[in-house]
C-alpha cells in the first residue's frame, strides 16, 4: 500500500485505536506511546492483507497486542485464562431498581476500569468502538464463536459488579 | 438454573446483539417467553450494554487534536529511525574497510595487531548480543496462544 493512503487510512482508524489504547491502559501517555508504536509498525511493515480483514481490525489488533505487552511489563494485573473460569448461576435484578441513571453510570464506569483486561477489551470493542463479533474475531484471533461466550462472560462479570453495589 | 436456562444464558449477548442464527434467536425468543428469570436477566443485560455505551461519549476522543500529536511523532520517529540505518550502515562500511586496511598493512610491534584485532572481535561480540535481544524482544511480540 502507499503511503499516501496508508496515511489516509491511519487518520479514519486512529482514534478508535487510541480510545483502545486509553481504556485498556488507564493512562494516557501509555496509550500515546503504544498509537505511535503502531502507526510507526503499520508506516514500517505496510504488510496489511485485505482478504484477512479490515484496515480497521489490523490497526486495532496491533494497538491491542502493543497494550498486552505493556500490561503484562507493569504486572498490573495477573495472567488468568477467562475462560476457564466458571460463572456463579446469576440471580437477577434489574441494575436501575439499584441506582439512578447517574450513579449507575459511576458505578459502571469504575468496575469496567477494574476490570480484568481480557473482558475489559471485549467489551470495548464492542460497546465503545461498536464493532460486530466477525471483526473483533480477527482483531483478538479467535472465532466469532468464541467473541459471543467471552462477551457474555465479559457482560455477566461486570453485572455481578454493578449489582453488588445494590 | 436449570440446564435449558444455562444454554439459553449463553446465548443472551448474541441475542442483544443481534449476532445469533435465526434459529438460536428463534430458540432464545420461544424460552424467554416462558421464563421469568430469563428474561429479568435479558433486561439486565440489555439495560447494563446501554449504560456502557452511554459512557462512550466520554471514553472515546471525539476531537482529533490528540491523535494528530501521535501520529506526527510516530512520523518523526520513522524518520530518525531512517537516519540511523544510514548513519549506522556507513559506519560499517567505514569500519569494515579500516580493518581491512589495517590487516594488510605492515604493523610494529605485533601487540598492536593483536590489540586491534581484540577490539574488532569485541565490537563484533557486543552486536550480537544485541541483534539476540531485538531478536527475543520480537519474539515475544507474537501473541497468538497468549491469554489474559
Ligand atoms: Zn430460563
Amino acid at each position: 500500500m502507499r503511503r499516501a493512503q496508508l496515511m489516509m487510512q491511519l487518520d479514519q482508524v486512529g482514534p478508535s485505536g487510541h480510545a483502545l489504547a486509553m481504556n485498556l491502559l488507564g493512562n494516557t501517555a501509555d496509550a500515546a506511546d503504544v498509537l505511535q508504536d503502531a502507526v510507526a509498525t503499520v508506516l514500517r511493515v505496510r504488510s496489511f492483507d485485505p482478504s484477512r480483514g479490515t484496515f480497521k481490525a489490523w490497526f486495532l489488533a496491533i494497538v491491542r497486542n502493543r497494550c498486552l505487552d505493556i500490561l503484562r511489563e507493569h504486572q498490573r494485573h495477573p495472567l488468568v485464562d477467562v475462560e476457564s473460569v466458571e460463572l456463579p448461576v446469576e440471580e437477577t435484578d434489574s441494575p436501575e431498581a439499584i441506582a439512578s441513571q447517574d450513579e449507575l453510570a459511576a458505578i459502571v464506569k469504575r468496575e469496567l476500569a477494574t476490570l480484568p483486561p481480557a473482558h475489559r477489551e471485549i467489551l470495548i470493542l464492542r460497546e465503545f468502538l461498536d464493532l460486530g463479533y466477525a471483526e473483533i474475531g480477527r482483531i483478538l484471533d479467535v472465532p466469532t464463536g468464541t467473541v459471543m461466550s467471552r462477551l457474555h462472560r465479559a457482560r455477566s462479570a461486570l453485572a455481578r459488579r454493578v449489582r453488588s453495589h445494590g | 438454573m436449570d440446564k435449558d436456562c444455562a444454554n439459553v444464558d449463553e446465548l443472551l449477548s448474541g441475542y442483544l446483539d443481534d449476532e445469533l442464527t435465526q434459529k438460536d434467536r428463534q430458540r432464545v425468543d420461544r424460552h424467554i417467553e416462558g421464563c421469568a428469570r430469563c428474561s429479568a436477566r435479558l433486561r439486565e443485560l440489555d439495560a447494563l450494554s446501554a449504560s456502557v455505551s452511554r459512557l462512550r461519549a466520554d471514553m472515546v476522543p471525539e476531537d482529533q487534536e490528540e491523535w494528530r500529536k501521535v501520529m506526527d511523532n510516530a512520523l518523526e520517529r520513522t524518520a530518525s529511525g531512517i537516519g540511523w540505518v544510514l548513519v549506522v550502515g556507513a559506519v560499517f562500511v567505514l569500519v569494515g574497510y579500516a580493518g581491512y586496511e589495517f590487516l594488510l598493512a605492515d604493523v610494529e610491534p605485533p601487540m598492536v595487531k593483536w590489540a586491534v584485532g581484540a577490539l574488532y572481535l569485541g565490537l563484533a561480540v557486543l552486536l550480537l548480543s544485541v541483534l539476540r535481544q531485538r531478536l527475543r524482544a520480537r519474539k515475544t511480540d507474537k501473541y497468538k496462544d497468549v491469554e489474559i
